[in-house]
């Protein structure tokens, strides 16, 4: 059975359309720049890269270029043999703790939702249309990127802020990234072969997040309303004092808006260094840049202090602390040297195993802490796509 | 010697009268409302307590009526007893790491750091004014909140935003409650007999900031450019994702300046249970079962705890942590449920001696890998002791000349 993956963005959709149950994935592709001039894509297919391009009005052009390139690589046949689309959205709010089958209710439900999400929605929504169009017939399932986070127990979702924010306008911890921290649970679950796991979830890349699952379910996260809560990130700031907002406003004379944008765009890694990516960051770090070194450690103490953090919510009994994402599944440096500053807690790197696990070495995954280590830590790459295929295959055997 | 400790607010002077042969308080006082209807003393002298309605119209008026109190009870036959004035200053910017005898400068300076502090270095400024009026020859000693936090690194004081705002705007962590979270420092030396040791310095009260410690040095603290980041607090929020400030303001039609507002004084405990800001307040619903009580109360022993965590593991494993301030010192079921949450770091705790308050107790047992000590804080007396110190260094060099 095939079931496609769809990620649509404002100007961006990437599919992967899986073989399942075998969980294999048959083609891959990202069309980049849809609304632009220049709009372009990259279809893998048989381990091959095949480029195109060609002005893509809209969502609905990109999604007719996607079917093109199934047909035309004969991923499918006929169109009938899709029997699912899973489509990732943003934000499922407070209604959605589960992905959930497509209907006019759930597309009404995104759109109301757009306010928590407004430059995701749109594109999330034209996707999901623009392939209903195309495939009226085909099961469709939303995955909600808050889901997973829907767990999160009353006093580590709300802020203390005025009651009302909550009650009237919904401001409250929504967490991101679910889907990740999802799977990672679900493949910590069978590693560990136990249901009611206790898990630190790095989930840190350009965008970063750390999961306290208790249980098998989300305690805490770092991320909040917004994505720009909780760690440092490659551009985004993670939390500062509130109040720098009104007085940067006030001394540059800019607006909120802008002010916030620079924290989501400006900040973070780049903000201090001058670099977004981390491996740019560690590469001007080991020549000798300052800034660099000071960003590093800037990154690496946040994500160690939400780790204590962590332990503690967990009342020390943690199974065990899980890197993933970019950084996660290959900054091995990164994981070391958050690693040794965790060490109070008894944990203790192997630094030789770390070095040797990264995605671009021959070992994906696996143990870097010492058997003498107090929680164990481990590698794990992430497959939010998998996970999307994953519910949705759930959803669609079962109707 | 004698000598004074100033706390000038906008519409408000506390002071305290030392001998500092035994570091006492000889007397001590509070002028209210000055420059408003219905303004009034107290005074607290010989374990009595003199209060007075009386029009008070600026605070050199108070520094006036307070002089004369202390020749007309006979606490002093002459100004010229007092050998020293110290003023407590909320910011001290980025340039002063330690307390200064003030002279134009530093009154300059501290005028140009209400950027910081808007609320309250201009009114620090009216109460030197005021004793410059009254006292042209007072020795007279700034003693800032921000200036034990000048000692941290520049990994844990930047924040991670554009560098021009730093550059340009000044933008970091400055912290808050110093003086206190130095005082507790000096009295652990004092009962450790020693300075190399790793102190979580708990000030939790209606403000409330952690500090991390390490050889007297503070390494972190919880509070940053202003006073409204880190733990929740009574009306503050502390740390929140700072997105919610423009999502609210579309939501409500309020600027800027009106949701940090809310967050400065209709937050925090306040917020959450839509009862109270006062801690006490908040236990008591608790026991009444009061769901939004209780949250208010877990979301805010949480918050103590995450800095605790933090900062224990920044510490590479911390000796000891202090509650102190009003409910650090007071408040039996916050401290004990703050720290059974930390047993998993190995703290436990006497409940007995957590059932004691107003003193300095050790609360931990002897098995607990962190001890524990709750430490009533005196930021009045640390204010009289850099003054003295300053006072005497200034004497010391004039006679040698």
């Amino acid at each position: 059975m095939k079931f496609l993956c769809v990620n649509a963005g404002s100007s961006s959709l990437k599919f992967q359309l899986f073989d399942m149950p075998a969980e294999k994935v048959i083609i891959s592709g990202n069309i980049e720049k849809i609304g632009l001039k220049d709009s372009f894509w990259t279809t893998k297919f048989n381990g091959e890269k095949i480029k195109g391009a060609k002005y893509l009005k809209d969502h609905r052009a990109a999604v007719k270029v996607l079917i093109d390139e199934l047909l035309k690589h004969k991923a499918v046949t006929s169109l009938d043999e899709i029997k699912g689309v899973g489509h990732r959205v943003l934000h499922g709010g407070e209604k959605y703790s589960d992905s959930v089958l497509i209907d006019d209710k759930v597309i009404q439900s995104i759109k109301d939702l757009t306010k928590l999400g407004p430059l995701h929605h749109p594109g999330n929504l034209a996707g999901i249309e623009a392939l209903k169009e195309v495939l009226p017939d085909v099961a469709m399932v939303a995955v909600y990127d808050t889901a997973f986070h829907q767990t999160m127990p009353r006093e580590n979702y709300m802020y203390p802020v005025p009651n009302e924010w909550y009650e009237k306008f919904g401001v409250r911890k929504y967490g991101f990234h679910g889907t990740s921290h999802k799977f990672i649970t679900t493949t910590m679950k069978e590693k560990l072969g136990k249901e009611d796991v206790n898990l630190i979830i790095c989930h840190i890349g350009s965008g970063a997040s750390i999961s306290a699952v208790k249980n098998g379910k989300c305690f805490d996260t770092t991320m909040g309303l917004t994505p720009l809560d909780g760690l440092m990130m490659g551009t985004r700031s993670g939390s500062i004092d509130p109040s720098i907002i009104e007085y940067v406003c006030k001394e540059s004379g800019k607006s909120v808006e802008e002010i916030t944008n620079d924290l989501n765009k400006q900040s973070g890694l780049l903000g201090i260094s001058g670099y977004s990516d981390c491996r740019d960051v560690e590469e001007a770090c080991a020549r000798g840049e300052e800034k660099a070194n000071l960003a590093l450690k800037m990154y690496h103490d946040r994500v160690a202090k939400y780790i204590a953090d962590y332990y503690i919510e967990l009342e020390g009994n943690v199974d065990a602390i899980v890197f993933t994402a970019g950084v996660g599944e290959n900054g091995f440096e990164a994981r070391e040297a958050i690693l040794s500053r965790v060490a109070p807690l008894g944990i203790k790197v192997d630094k030789d195993v770390n070095s040797s696990i990264a995605g671009f070495k021959d070992i994906h995954e696996g143990i870097i802490t010492t058997k003498d280590s107090s929680i164990a830590a481990w590698v794990v790459p992430t497959n939010e796509e998998l996970m999307i295929i994953r519910d949705t295959y759930d959803i669609v055997t079962k109707m | 010697m004698k000598i004074m400790s100033i706390n000038t607010g906008s519409s408000s002077l506390k002071f305290s009268l030392f001998d500092m042969e035994d570091e006492k308080v000889i007397i001590s006082g509070n002028f209210e409302r000055i420059g408003i209807d219905d303004s009034l003393y107290t005074i607290k002298y010989n374990g009595e307590i003199i209060s007075e309605k009386i029009e008070i119209l600026n605070h050199t008026d108070a520094v006036k009526i307070m002089f004369d109190k202390l020749i007309s009870l006979s606490v002093i036959k002459s100004l010229d007893e007092i050998d020293g004035v110290g003023h407590r200053i909320v910011h001290g910017g980025s340039k002063y790491a330690e307390s200064v005898y003030i002279t134009d400068e530093v009154i300059d300076d501290i005028y140009n750091f209400r950027t910081f502090a808007p609320l309250h270095n201009p009114s620090h400024v009216m109460g030197i004014k005021a004793f410059l009026e009254a006292a042209p020859n007072m020795a007279m000693v700034a003693v800032f909140d921000t200036a034990f936090h000048q000692n941290m690194d520049k990994v844990n004081y930047l924040y991670p935003v554009p560098y021009s705002w730093y550059t340009e705007y000044n933008v970091r962590k400055y912290g808050a409650h110093g003086t206190s979270h130095r005082y507790i420092a000096e009295y652990v030396k004092g009962m450790l007999h020693k300075d190399n040791f790793k102190l979580i310095s708990c000030h939790i009260g209606n403000g409330g900031s952690i500090c991390a410690i390490e050889n007297m040095q503070c390494v972190d603290t919880s509070m940053g450019f202003t006073p409204l980041a880190g733990i929740m607090m009574g009306t503050r929020s502390g740390d929140i994702d700072s997105s919610i400030i423009p999502y609210v303001m579309e939501k409500e039609g309020k600027n800027a300046s009106e949701i940090i507002e809310d967050l400065n004084k209709k937050s925090g405990l306040f917020g959450l249970s839509e009862y109270s800001s006062d801690m006490r307040d908040i236990v008591k619903k608790c026991d009444e079962g009061d769901e939004k009580a209780i949250l208010a109360k877990n979301k805010f022993v949480r918050r103590v705890v995450d800095y605790i965590a933090q900062y224990h593991v920044l510490l590479n494993g911390a000796d000891v942590i202090v509650f102190t301030a009003g409910i650090g010192e007071n408040n039996i079921p916050i401290r004990r449920e703050i720290c059974e949450k930390l047993s998993c770091l190995g703290v436990s705790i006497d409940l007995d001696k957590n059932n004691i308050c107003g003193d300095v107790v050790k609360i931990s047992n002897h098995d607990s890998k962190i001890d524990v000590f709750v430490i009533p804080t005196n930021e009045e007396l640390m204010i009289a002791r850099d003054t003295l110190k300053i006072v005497k260094n200034r004497l010391d060099a004039n006679n040698v000349f």
